[in-house]
């Protein structure tokens, strides 16, 4: 296998560019082959980037959870407010003694007239 | 009280409205006019012995009221003093009774009245408590005005708005907290009338003008006529009401068959009403800045309310009754007050 790693590689790396010089570093330094060392590098980088997005959905998850357990305590909050509300509509629809006061003083102001016959 | 049938009207200046307590409605245009006794039996034959409703006998008099009154050419509607008389408001009374009942007997009428016309109560319930001998559409009943009680006609936008329809709970309590001010914007009155929280009419800051939508269509037609002399000149006696009426509503005046736009015209004329119903609210209300809530009535609050809005300048606006039917708020809110004193046996 070592003798793998001193064969032509299947693409050609500029030198010049800095992360293309440090995948070469990568290989030279590698006990692998270089197809091994890639295909490595390759897997690494899958699986890093499937538990980044794992932890990405994990962590989404957890805010949805929370975003929903804040709907649902407000949603309670709703219904015990429309009940109140329901209850003071209720009682609240009775005219109070003050207003029914005051119709009879509007009472008063416009008397009744009747004929005398 | 015992008595067989109450009627709930207001003889508004502009349209005539009428409820029972069962919830029939009515409303005809103001216009009355005494026909001759010879032009009277003369329509009766045409119409074989069954003319229209509008065409009426009342205490042996002859009358055309209503539609067919201003194809008459009914004079203006009578103010002040003057119009709250046996042989003008008796009659207008007497015949909304006939249309909204069909049987004779005795009657209550619970009449509504603009603010500043207070001091004609008496007169009022004078020209109604009568015998009302009708003939009318083939048929005569007689009514007997036995009782006569008067109601402020804004407050009837405001009970309309505030109580539920057997008048005994609210229907919405917000509006009994905080003043509020009725603006009842009528056919020749504008009245404003302040309800102190908690229902208390205040009376002493209460106040009408001879302004409305008869105003305003006055200056319409007047400007119709300038503008479309020559087309108008036939016009002896002036615009059918109906014509200028429809004119302002729509924008467009057919003269001879011939259409004329007159936006513009119909704009100018309100602008002078809102200008004065302005000058009103702010000098006499102070710009409505102490009221929780405005509460518009009358059968120009709905055509005026867009325009309305903005000289109020309120936040809580709101119409006496449904657009369409707000003219009617002022009656119904009054029936819903009369079903509140009957249930506290103030009648």
């Amino acid at each position: 296998m070592s003798d793998d790693k001193h064969k032509v590689i299947p693409f050609r790396l500029n030198l010049d560019k800095p992360d293309e010089a440090q995948a070469w570093q990568v290989l030279q330094a590698s006990s692998g082959s270089y197809r091994q060392t890639i295909v490595e590098a390759l897997l690494n980088l899958a699986r890093a980037t499937t538990d980044d997005i794992l932890a990405e959905l994990r962590a989404l998850r957890e805010e949805q959870q929370q975003e929903l357990q804040a709907l649902r305590e407000r949603l309670e909050r709703i219904r015990v407010i429309t009940a109140e509300a329901a209850q003071e509509l209720e009682q609240g629809g009775e005219l109070s003694p003050e207003f029914l006061d005051n119709v009879r003083a509007v009472a008063d102001a416009h008397p009744a007239m009747q004929r005398d016959d | 009280m015992a008595v067989f049938q109450v009627l709930i009207a207001d003889i508004g200046n502009a349209v005539v409205k009428g409820k029972t307590l069962s919830g029939a409605e009515m409303e005809y245009p103001h216009a009355v006019k005494r026909l001759a006794e010879a032009k009277y039996k003369e329509i009766v034959q045409r119409y074989n012995g069954t003319p229209p409703v509008d065409y009426v006998r009342v205490n042996g008099v002859p009358y055309v009221i209503g539609e067919y009154a201003e194809f008459h050419d009914a004079p203006q509607a009578r103010t002040g003093s003057g119009r709250y008389q046996s042989d003008y408001y008796g009659v207008l009374v007497a015949a909304l009774l006939a249309r909204l009942y069909n049987r004779s007997g005795d009657v209550a009428v619970f009449a509504g009245h603009p603010p500043s016309d207070a001091i004609y109560r008496e007169t009022i319930a004078n020209s109604l408590l009568n015998d009302w001998y009708v003939e009318m559409a083939g048929g005569e009943r007689t009514f007997r005005v036995v009782y006569c009680r008067t109601w402020d006609e804004p407050a009837g936008g405001y009970y309309n708005l505030l109580l539920s329809v057997e008048g005994t709970r609210y229907q919405r309590t917000d509006l009994n907290h905080g003043d509020a001010l009725v603006v009842d914007v009528g056919g020749h009155t504008v009245s404003m009338l302040p309800i102190r929280e908690g229902g208390i009419v205040d009376y002493g800051n209460a106040g009408s003008q001879p302004l409305g939508i008869r105003s305003a269509l006055t200056t319409f037609e007047n400007s119709l006529r300038s503008v479309y002399s020559a087309e108008t000149q036939a016009a002896s006696r002036g615009l059918s009401p109906r014509l200028v009426r429809k004119a302002m509503a729509t924008g467009v005046v057919e003269l001879s068959g011939r259409e004329y736009l007159c936006h513009d015209l119909a704009s100018e004329a309100i602008s002078a009403l809102l200008r004065e119903i302005s000058a009103m609210y702010q000098r006499d209300h102070g710009g409505g800045v102490a009221y929780r809530a405005i509460i518009l009535s009358g059968g120009g609050a709905a055509m005026l309310y867009d325009r309305l809005q903005p000289i109020l300048g309120h936040a809580r606006v709101f119409l006496a009754d449904d657009g369409e039917s707000i003219h009617m708020a002022n009656v119904r809110g009054a029936l819903k007050l009369w079903r509140l004193y009957d249930s506290l046996g103030v009648l």
